[in-house]
């Protein structure tokens, strides 16, 4: 199979998890990784508000 | 086949490979810290390993293109990596500020004191001040002219904070042995201090009482006594 010359200065598309539908549906993803099934990833949404909240944390 | 490189992408690729080991023994840590997996370095990696296979697309003879394409893209790979380190530095220390809060949270002052006497003086400025040494890289993505040399400062703060983590971990039972012996001499108190407020009740009560019917009694001889005085 011959590959297209431009196909390798394509960007690839960043991966976007909805961590919700990922939970609600994980029997589909019984095959890949248990992290990901399990739905034991943080998200760039997800961190930036816990950062916020950790931020304002005060060490006891 | 024999792939062949120039000096400088010799160096360039030396250097990825030294800036890849931090940034995987910063993933290791991070997966352990939360037992979670961060996506926005895998989205890096994926990226920088896109570049990295353009490269190769040229070394394999696959694509036909200079030595600047070489550069721009081994240039993207350092930078997708330094991108990746840093959101898993930036990732790091916020769970490990968090790590520490809830750790510490519920002993008192005079706990941690008596027991971790380093707690206050040294951990506690420190976490501050690595809070606010890693910049922010993440949110600009204009990361300017990167420098594995500041990576490297990072990263021993970031294991300095692991030290402290482990520390916090290795003093947790002395701390929750005095927090518990000292609850329980605050409950023996406040028994001792219920008891007596129960006591000084009786006391004040039966005293009511007791003035109550000696009062009547008293009452009741006056009355007899004006009777026999009139009658």
């Amino acid at each position: 199979m011959s590959v297209e010359m431009d196909v390798w200065d394509r960007d690839l598309r960043p991966i976007k998890v909805d961590k919700y539908q990922l939970k609600k549906d994980a029997l589909r993803y019984r095959m890949g990784s248990v992290r990901l099934a399990l739905g034991r990833i943080v998200t760039e949404e997800e961190f930036e508000t816990d950062k916020k909240r950790i931020f304002s944390l005060k060490l006891s | 086949m024999v792939l062949s490189f120039s000096s400088d992408e010799s160096q360039k690729i030396h250097d990825i490979t030294e800036l890849y080991s931090y940034y995987k023994a910063l993933s290791i840590y991070a997966e352990e810290l939360e037992d979670q997996s961060f996506i926005p370095p895998i989205n890096e990696i994926k990226d920088s390993f896109d570049h990295l296979m353009r490269v190769f697309s040229v070394k394999c003879g696959f694509k036909d293109k200079n030595g600047e394409y070489l550069q721009e893209n081994l240039d993207a790979v350092f930078r997708h990596v330094y991108r990746a380190t840093y959101d898993l530095l930036d990732y790091i220390r916020i769970y490990q500020k968090e790590k520490i809060y809830r750790k510490m949270e519920g002993f008192s002052r005079e706990t941690i004191v008596t027991v971790f006497p380093d707690y206050y003086p040294v951990i506690v400025p420190e976490v501050d001040q690595c809070l606010q040494e890693i910049p922010l890289l993440k949110a600009d993505k204009d990361i300017g002219d990167p420098d594995i040399e500041k990576v490297k400062i990072f990263v021993s703060i970031s294991q300095k904070l692991q030290e402290y983590c482990t520390e916090i971990n290795r003093k947790y039972p002395a701390l929750v042995e005095y927090q518990n012996k000292k609850d329980a001499e605050e409950r023996v108190l406040e028994e001792k201090e219920r008891h007596f407020q129960v006591l000084g009740h009786t006391i004040a009560y039966k005293s009511a009482i007791i003035g109550g019917i000696i009062g009547s009694i008293i009452g009741g001889i006056f009355v007899y006594l004006i009777g026999r005085i009139w009658g």
